[in-house]
């Protein structure tokens, strides 16, 4: 159930969040809002925090203080609505499923997890499967559907796990490097499909590496070094000068900063 | 002869099938066994020998999530800590007098300790910065000397019959009453049903674990529960596979599988047939040749089966790879003939 009232909230609301690792600030008082329907780059160093910005406000760890708000709502409350993509590294390739297979983990219900497939036939199974297909065709993997992943290159590995947001009709994409490993050509494909999705009114929040494509492909940014440099307009936010702050050794490191 | 009549040992309750079993004379082992391996071994033989199978099919099961979930050295674990809790148990029922062994009670005790391991690895890992193999090596080593100190207080309790307690580190299935192997069975079958209940949200949790909780499902739970799964089959197979092998039962047929087969729903098949199979070879021989006991002839069929794919399954079995690889460099070899480039000596094969 949807409340007209949360439709006017951000889709993504940080408000003074701090991680700690063992007692090593990982994040260090991060305030942000994102904007509803557009693209925002999380740009930082190595270590900047930018990953356990993510899984802090998805609720997989726990914040020292400050809280993450979708709609206004605490992840759990809205956790239908919301998309993610970890990390390619966080993920054994080799484990045995398909493609298809893990896009269908995108758009299984509760109640699908319990049911094993040979119970689940019917009409409401087969749309899910032709709706898992529609999303993997959607980025160029039909002819892939049934194969192992371990047998995909790292692009395509990549595009099943976009496939796998897509089949889960979210209203926000929270991405982790969703480019990572993906060539030039297809990155642009994605882009366009992502920039369609925003202007349906989806909100992407995407973990990114490369300056370039960050100041070129996103509305806005979120410059982190553990604790935020520089937030606002993708262009402005990745200034020289921000950058230069940001990157620069040792300059704001999450253990200097408790 | 092996056919004793089904009446007389159905009345003993304690009555061993080795007792129908011990004297394979007249056909020769080959022919004894082959009888034993088609199910025509008597009641009780087929009783343990059934009930040992359905062990197989359920560790195959098990074992194969616990494979993918990262947690096949768990099962050794848990295998190596039941020690201690079944000397443990041991020792409290006879301080409270009792004599005859009770093996759902030598159980329990294996599992509270397997328990037991299972949380103090889980808390190691978080907690502290030791990788969670070191954990498990700990915890498992260290749980099992305590177990064998404890095992050596048992010797010091006069009368009780410590006898089984030896064999349930190396399982025979000799001692077998038909009680123990219904309650094997039934253990066997109530993780097997709950493996394959819970087949599509294991997977996911294996899969890919922050995006199973990203969607909610109650991954911590599931972790236990997994947990709980392979401690109910170290327990089902404590006495016919002895508390240290059960392990390998658990995760040598999900191995096998795992070289057959590129996905989850026939790797749990393929697992299964290949515990089941190692149980049924394994046990029947061991019921033919007295003194060989169970659980050992169970865990080296499993191997052999295992090291038998590893040489010869398609895709990932050694054999292939090794073709593949000869093509491929004779087709480079030809490719770098054709340009005129020196063709390298020897080395290639």
């Amino acid at each position: 159930m949807i409340l007209r009232s949360s439709e006017d909230r951000a889709p993504l609301a940080l408000r003074s969040l701090s991680v700690a690792y063992r007692g090593v600030p990982a994040l260090w008082d991060v305030s942000w809002e994102a904007r509803a329907g557009s693209m925002t780059a999380i740009v930082g160093p190595n270590g900047a925090g930018k990953s356990t910005l993510l899984n802090a406000a998805m609720g997989a760890l726990r914040p020292l203080a400050g809280e993450a708000f979708f709609w206004g709502q605490p992840f759990a409350e809205a956790r239908s609505r919301v998309a993610y993509v970890p990390q390619r590294e966080s993920v054994d390739w080799d484990f045995p499923v398909t493609a298809l297979e893990v896009v269908e983990m995108g758009s299984a219900r509760r109640l699908d997890w319990l049911l094993p497939a040979w119970v689940r036939r019917g009409a409401a199974n087969r749309g899910h499967r032709r709706e898992a297909r529609g999303c993997l065709e959607e980025l160029g993997l039909g002819a892939f559907a049934d194969r192992p992943i371990g047998q995909l290159s790292g692009g395509q590995q990549q595009r099943v796990f976009l496939a796998r947001a897509l089949a889960q009709q979210a209203d926000l994409l929270l991405l982790d490097e969703p480019f990572a490993g993906v060539d030039s050509e297809t990155e642009d494909a994605l882009f366009q499909r992502l920039r369609r999705l925003c202007s349906e009114g989806t909100t992407v929040v995407a973990v990114h590496h490369d300056l370039e494509t960050a100041r070129s492909r996103f509305d806005d940014a979120m410059l982190l070094s553990g604790s935020v440099v520089a937030t606002g307009p993708a262009t402005e936010v990745l200034s020289e000068e921000n950058v230069r702050r940001a990157f620069a050794p040792g300059s704001r490191s999450p253990r200097q900063l408790a | 002869m092996l056919d004793v009549p089904t009446a007389s040992l159905a009345s003993l309750a304690s009555a061993s099938v080795s007792g129908a079993t011990a004297t394979p004379a007249e056909g020769g082992l080959l022919e004894a066994w082959a009888r034993v391996l088609s199910f025509q071994g008597g009641y009780n033989t087929n009783v343990v020998l059934f009930g040992t199978i359905l062990l197989g099919i359920s560790a195959g099961a098990v074992g194969s999530f616990a494979m993918l979930k990262g947690r096949a050295l768990v099962a050794d674990a848990i295998s190596h800590a039941s020690l201690v809790g079944v000397a443990l148990a041991f020792l409290l029922h006879s301080a409270l007098g009792q004599q005859e062994r009770s093996m759902p009670l030598l159980m329990l005790g294996a599992a509270a300790s397997g328990a037991c391991a299972v949380v103090a690895i889980e808390w190691i890992s978080k907690h502290t910065r030791l990788s969670p193999e070191t954990a498990v090596a700990t915890v498992s080593s260290s749980s099992f000397g305590a177990g064998i100190v404890a095992l050596s207080a048992t010797r010091r309790v006069d009368g009780a019959d410590r006898a089984g307690l030896d064999e349930l580190i190396f399982g025979s299935t000799a001692s077998m009453t038909r009680a123990d192997a219904l309650l094997m069975a039934v253990l066997a079958a109530a993780a097997l049903g709950a493996t394959l209940a819970l087949y599509r949200i294991l997977t996911a949790v294996a899969f890919n674990e922050r995006f199973a909780r990203s969607k909610g499902l109650p991954v911590r739970l599931l972790d236990a529960i997994l947990a709980a799964l392979v401690g109910a089959v170290a327990m089902a197979g404590l006495q016919a596979v002895g508390m240290l092998l059960v392990a390998a039962l658990l995760v040598a047929p999900a191995a096998t599988a795992r070289l057959w087969t590129t996905r989850v729903a026939p790797m749990v098949l393929v697992a299964a047939a290949a515990g089941a199979g190692a149980a049924w070879v394994g046990a029947s021989f061991s019921a033919v040749t007295p003194g060989a006991p169970a659980g050992p002839l169970i865990i080296v069929s499993a191997a052999s089966t295992f090291m038998l794919s590893l040489l010869i399954a398609p895709e990932r079995g050694l054999l292939s790879g090794w073709l593949r690889h000869r093509r491929i460099a004779a087709a480079a070899r030809r490719v770098a003939a054709s340009e005129g480039q020196p063709r390298p000596r020897g080395g290639a094969s």
